[in-house]
């Protein structure tokens, strides 16, 4: 499978790590709810079909990347930083 | 020169190799196959489970029977092909799954016994007895079946791996991938051009039709010379394209074969792909069609017309289709005839009709042969009249298969063809295109505009003597006498497939399961088809609601050796060395493998074991002063005006006010409130700060924090930069260490009093510019010294030599552990990703902040009261104390309540202690309980202690 | 003048020379990385392109980070008074790599044994940089031209690197 970093152009999947998923909003530094906690660190849906994820460009320019990938064909429809920035 | 022999091939070196240790001659890289048909050997080995007799089957990859072993001075390389094997001076190879000797097989005696071995047998004979049963005839069961016997040594050749960008990628090099390749040439983009033979041209080798007036081989020499005046053109011999993977990546091995290396593994990535993979004769189905002397007709062709070797003097020709006579009428021109055609059609095409005029061969029409007489090689067949007739090879087409094995491996649903009686290729999934045989154009002149027109081109080629298509859809001949197999590699019968339908094993994953076939070695190249036409008559339904499977990677078996690229030894995974390690090496450190970093284990003196030289320096640094290479510790700057805020949100402890030239030591917990790492962090400047991580966790605290600053708090200003090769770094520990370093460094006042404890100074040594922090691991007084990487030599023997006037003690891992298990302080053992805070007797650092993982640290879970808290042990028989060893009481010696973490011999309080995670361990403190190894059979009491076994109060590193 | 001390990894490595391929130590007297604050990328390129030295080639390796290669030793210092901690971190990395630069038809060939990038000049430029791995060692592949390229990998992997890139060939 292969990604397409927005900074660094396509590259094997094996240059990126998956950070999981990125449709969980994650809560407040200061939010004490542990019920809220549990389900951003714990729960998950596990969708059949487009997901977006997060992952991490790790032996290239490691940022972040968001990805729309189909969990079952591997067909990735959307590729964007994170953070955008640069070129 | 035999009578097998029509001629020699051209330009070809005469050989000799060995068979079954007997020596034959033959001619340097043509196939076994042929050089053994050549010198009428016909018997290659015995099947898979019945131990039938075979022989040489086909001509290409595709082959189900001819597998033999290579020998190999150093080894041996089973289920070898003779087909596409390249023989070449003193090749030893030999039959497979036989004993004592191919021709006299004592496992035959499984042929006899073959009307109980149908599909299912082990599972219905075992069924419902005990397992014992089945344990006593498993061993006798898997000796008795079988291919050829791996080797258990090395693999000594070389191989290697590289990456492949082009345009155009065209699989197969016959009619349609030459005519693609012509066209993709003239686009002056990349274009690579594979084919898994020695020599591209596939079926136009020999053949006697002409393309645009030139006989196919001379057009054929003609555009290979014109492919090779393109630079942007690659052709690629010897290349199979195992694998169809996403984004038009494909996996290739391309057989090498020199000296310097045998094999490279490709990986192709293409813009556009043009399969051109041909298709593969099959079988018909009829009584002992495995005999040795039965062959496909396309395999005769390809040893007469490729080879210039006859299989046969008196040969028989059976087909259900127009394409044999294309190779009968090119046999007759090479010098090899067939003297009768059994075609089951009623009526001849005027192109048959044309081709057994010119030969004068006889025709049987709408007979059949219905078995094979002869066992170790034919003699004759018995047609389905009754007439019987000799011959020493038949040869049979039942059709062709286009090979749909890549794309079927996309994931492509194949559409059955009632015409071509063939499943073609479905909708694509990636940016490719079928063309050729494969795509169904199984004439010449369809197959050469097909290549053309994927590259847009409307091209028309001359023809003479096209064989046109027509089959008659006949699969099996019903069996009067003998055994009719259908996939030949899995011994699996045509009565096996009757037996799956009326056990219910309808659907063809089942059918596949059930019975096996197509999964051997060569995934049901010639037996797929024939199996699913026949479980279609078995359920009177047509064959597409059959069904098909779907084809795996890789199409033809491919060597562990060639998937590694080289990647095993020395080069499986990288080494990371400091500044150091010369220096380490010379002074007998023996070296150990920390991540991938290799660090000094100890520096053993001689006549000392591993534990006496341990000892003996954990003991100097506390007696005097000792140094030990840290370089290895993961080293993080952070930096910008949000550092400390950032660095506060990450830490459970405080850090808004750490002072500019001070350390602090913290610890970082995940987000479900375990301990993540620990370490010091440093503050350089007022907005640059030295984070130090354990060294196997270095890179990800760096993607933590890069994740928060990226995704979390992307408002934050904030950096984060590794620099771990930047810094050399030296721990310099014991009583004696302010004195040495003093020796060495201007610049700094090292003093109590101006260096206290914590503070980061920078300074000199000689011109070497270095910084120093006063921190301590082993609990002694005790300084790191830093310098940028490429001084870290120098710096380590100006230390070195400082020191020897107080008998420093270079240390390494083993001792660095032995000081800190006696300090109680944690390390990676302790840091295992399930121990909380509290666990650990770090809740001094949970602070009043909001920090990562601090919500979920309270759950019910984290904060239940018996969990398992970090204590110390003390061997009460003073005995080595196991690590990973389970704790258990007197009373209740099957049920754990803890695990020994770390464990050493301390040289302070002279007994073996260690650490250990203790269910309720704190409120244990005194009592005695038993560490047990059960895999060792060992246990010992030992007694529960605090954890700082050494100097509690920390006196000592604060002088 | 350069520090006496200095140590490169390679000292005792040999290295390669073929009329089709040449292999050898960079001298990487300066490796800066620049990480700009959101928005001063183009500043902090600015401020270097005013630089009077023009003995230094700027990577881009990153979103919002810069590195600068040079033989100048001293250009820490120069950069840091040029460009301001408002503008963007300065971060000295001049002994965390070792440069390895290879010249000749071959360099591709080799290169490509290890690197799953496409080589084609639209895909990877001359003068431009791709942060990448070879063998699981992290590597800043620079292509000076057609067929010369410089990869900057972590000091303490320059050993495996060269390891590899021997094996290679």
């Amino acid at each position: 499978m292969k990604i397409e970093c927005p900074f660094c152009g396509k590259r094997d999947h094996s240059e990126f790590t998956y950070k999981g998923d990125a449709t969980v909003a994650r809560p407040d530094h200061s939010e004490q709810d542990l019920d809220r906690w549990n389900d951003y660190v714990f729960q998950r849906t596990n969708p059949k079909g487009a997901h977006k994820e997060y992952w991490h460009h790790t032996n290239g320019c490691r940022k972040f990347l968001i990805v729309e990938r189909d969990t079952i064909s591997h067909k990735i429809n959307s590729v964007t930083l994170v953070q955008g920035g640069g070129k | 020169m035999t009578r097998f022999r029509i001629q020699s091939p051209k330009g070809a070196k005469q050989i000799h190799f060995t068979f079954n240790g007997k020596s034959y001659q033959g001619f340097e890289g043509e196939p076994l196959a042929a050089a053994l048909l050549a010198n009428g050997v016909h018997l290659i080995g015995r099947s898979f489970k019945f131990h039938r007799p075979r022989g040489i089957y086909s001509a290409g990859s595709a082959e189900p029977n001819a597998l033999v072993t290579v020998l190999h001075p150093d080894g041996r390389e089973p289920n070898t092909l003779a087909t596409t094997l390249e023989i070449y001076e003193g090749l030893e190879a030999v039959s497979q799954n036989c004993w004592p000797s191919v021709e006299t097989d004592f496992g035959a005696v499984n042929s006899l016994l073959s009307p109980l071995f149908v599909a299912g047998f082990y599972y219905k004979t075992f069924m419902g007895k005990s397992n014992k049963h089945w344990m006593f005839f498993e061993k006798y069961i898997r000796k008795a079946a079988g291919m050829g016997e791996a080797s258990v040594e090395a693999d000594k050749s070389v191989y290697e791996k590289t990456n492949t960008f082009c345009d155009y990628l065209i699989v197969g090099a016959g009619p349609a991938g030459i005519s693609a390749a012509l066209e993709a040439a003239q686009t002056g983009k990349r274009v690579v051009l594979a084919d898994e033979q020695d020599a591209l041209g596939a079926s136009l080798i020999g053949t006697n039709q002409t393309i645009d007036g030139l006989l196919a081989g001379a057009w054929l020499a003609q555009q290979l010379a014109t492919l090779k005046t393109y630079p942007n053109v690659t052709l690629l011999p010897r290349t199979t394209i195992y694998g169809y993977y996403d984004d038009n990546t494909l996996g290739a091995v391309e057989r090498v074969n020199t000296k310097a290396l045998r094999e490279r593994h490709i990986i192709f990535h293409a813009d556009k792909v043009i399969l051109a993979t041909g298709a593969i004769e099959r079988p018909i189905v009829f009584g002992n069609n495995d005999r040795p002397g039965v062959m496909l007709a396309s395999g005769f062709g390809t040893y007469v017309k490729r080879h210039h070797v006859r299989p046969g003097t008196n040969v028989i020709a059976f087909t259900n289709n127009d394409s044999i006579y294309q190779q009968i009428d090119d046999a007759y021109e090479a010098g090899a005839t067939v003297h009768t055609v059994v075609d089951m059609r009623e009526s001849l095409s005027d192109y048959a009709q044309e081709i057994v005029t010119k030969t004068g061969i006889n025709v049987q029409l709408g007979k059949a042969v219905s078995h094979v007489l002869g066992s170790k090689k034919i003699r004759a067949v018995q047609l389905d009249d009754g007439t019987k007739l000799s011959c020493d090879l038949l040869i049979v087409s039942g059709g062709w298969t286009p090979t749909i094995n890549l794309q079927s491996q996309q994931g492509d649903k194949p559409i059955y063809d009632d015409s071509l009686c063939a499943f073609l290729p479905g909708l694509p999934h990636q940016d490719y295109l079928s063309v050729g045989a494969c795509n169904g154009q199984f004439g010449l002149a369809d197959c050469l505009k097909s290549g053309a027109r994927a590259l847009g081109q409307d091209r028309t080629y001359t023809v003479e003597r096209d064989a046109p298509w027509d089959i008659l859809p006949v699969w099996e001949v019903p069996v009067t006498k003998g055994i009719s197999f259908v996939d030949f590699q899995h011994d699996v019968k045509a009565s096996d497939i009757s037996l799956a339908k009326r056990e219910g094993f309808i659907s063809v994953e089942h059918l596949k399961r059930y019975t096996t076939l197509g999964m051997a070695n060569d995934q049901g190249k010639t037996s797929n088809l024939n199996a699913l036409a026949l479980m279609a008559k078995e359920r009177q339904k047509p064959i597409t609601e059959v069904g098909t499977t779907r084809f795996r990677p890789p199409y033809t078996p491919v060597a562990i050796g060639t998937l590694s690229g080289g990647k095993y030894g020395d080069h499986f995974r990288p080494t990371r060395y400091t500044s150091m390690h010369e220096w380490h090496i010379n002074h007998g450190a023996e070296m150990i493998n920390t991540g991938a970093w290799v660090r000094p284990r100890v520096y053993k003196q001689p006549g000392e074991t591993v534990t006496d030289a341990y000892i003996r320096e954990a003991a100097s640094v506390r007696n005097s002063v000792g140094m030990v290479d840290v370089t290895t510790l993961g080293k993080i700057e952070v930096v910008g005006p949000d550092a400390p805020e950032f660095l506060n949100r990450v830490y459970t402890n405080a850090w808004l006010k750490l002072p500019v030239g001070k350390a602090r030591y913290g610890v970082m917990l995940r987000d479900d409130g375990l301990v993540f790492d620990d370490g010091t962090t440093w503050r350089l400047e007022e907005n640059r700060f030295l984070m130090t991580t354990t060294t196997a966790n270095a890179a990800n605290v760096l993607t933590h924090l890069e994740y928060l600053l990226d995704v979390v708090w992307p408002g934050l200003k904030v950096k984060v930069i590794s620099v771990t090769d930047q810094w050399a770094g030296v721990a310099v520990a014991g009583p004696n260490s302010r004195a040495t370093i003093a020796k060495t460094v201007s610049g700094v006042d090292m003093s109590h009093e101006a260096f206290p404890f914590m503070a980061v100074m920078d300074g000199f040594m000689d011109t070497i510019p270095v910084k120093i922090a006063r921190l301590s691991f082993s609990g002694e007084l005790a300084y790191e010294v830093w310098c940028p990487s490429h001084y870290g030599l120098a710096m380590w023997e100006k230390l070195f030599d400082a020191g020897k006037e107080f008998n420093l003690t270079p240390y390494g891992t083993e001792a660095l552990g032995t000081l800190r298990i006696e300090k109680g302080h944690v390390s990676g053992p302790e840091l295992d990703g399930r121990t909380s805070l509290d666990d650990l007797g770090l809740s001094w650092a949970f602070g009043k902040k909001d920090f990562v993982g601090k919500p979920l640290s309270q759950r019910e879970g984290l904060m239940a009261s018996d969990r398992a808290k970090l204590v110390g042990l003390m061997s009460k028989p003073g005995q080595a104390i196991r690590p990973g060893s389970q704790i258990v009481t007197q009373d209740n010696q099957t049920r754990s309540i803890g695990h020994v973490t770390s464990t050493t011999y301390s040289p302070a309080l002279q007994n073996y202690i260690a650490l250990a995670l203790i269910q309720n361990g704190r409120d244990k403190i005194g009592d005695t309980v038993i560490a047990t190894y059960p895999l060792k059979n060992e246990q010992q009491d030992v007694e529960i202690v605090h954890p700082h076994f050494f100097d509690p109060d920390g006196s000592r590193m604060h002088v | 003048m350069y520090n006496e001390y200095a140590l490169s990894p390679l000292t005792s490595a040999s290295f390669i020379q073929t009329d089709q391929l040449c292999v050898k130590e960079w001298e990487l007297a300066s490796f800066i990385q620049i990480d700009c604050w959101s928005g001063c990328e183009d500043q902090v390129i600015a401020l270097l392109t005013q630089h009077q030295d023009k003995r230094f080639l700027v990577l881009h390796t990153a979103p919002d980070r810069l590195v600068v290669v040079s033989t100048n030793h001293d250009l820490f210092e120069e950069l840091s008074a040029l460009i301001t901690q408002d503008v963007g971190m300065l971060t000295q990395l001049s002994q965390a790599r070792t440069a390895f630069h290879l010249s000749g038809h071959q360099a591709q060939t080799i290169l490509q044994k290890g690197v799953a990038i496409d080589f084609a000049e639209p895909v990877f430029p001359i003068h431009s940089c791709k942060q990448t791995s070879i063998s699981d060692i992290g590597v800043t592949l620079h292509r000076l031209d057609e067929n010369t390229f410089i990869c900057y990998v972590f000091r303490s992997f320059a050993p495996s690197f060269h390891h590899w890139l021997t094996r290679a060939i």
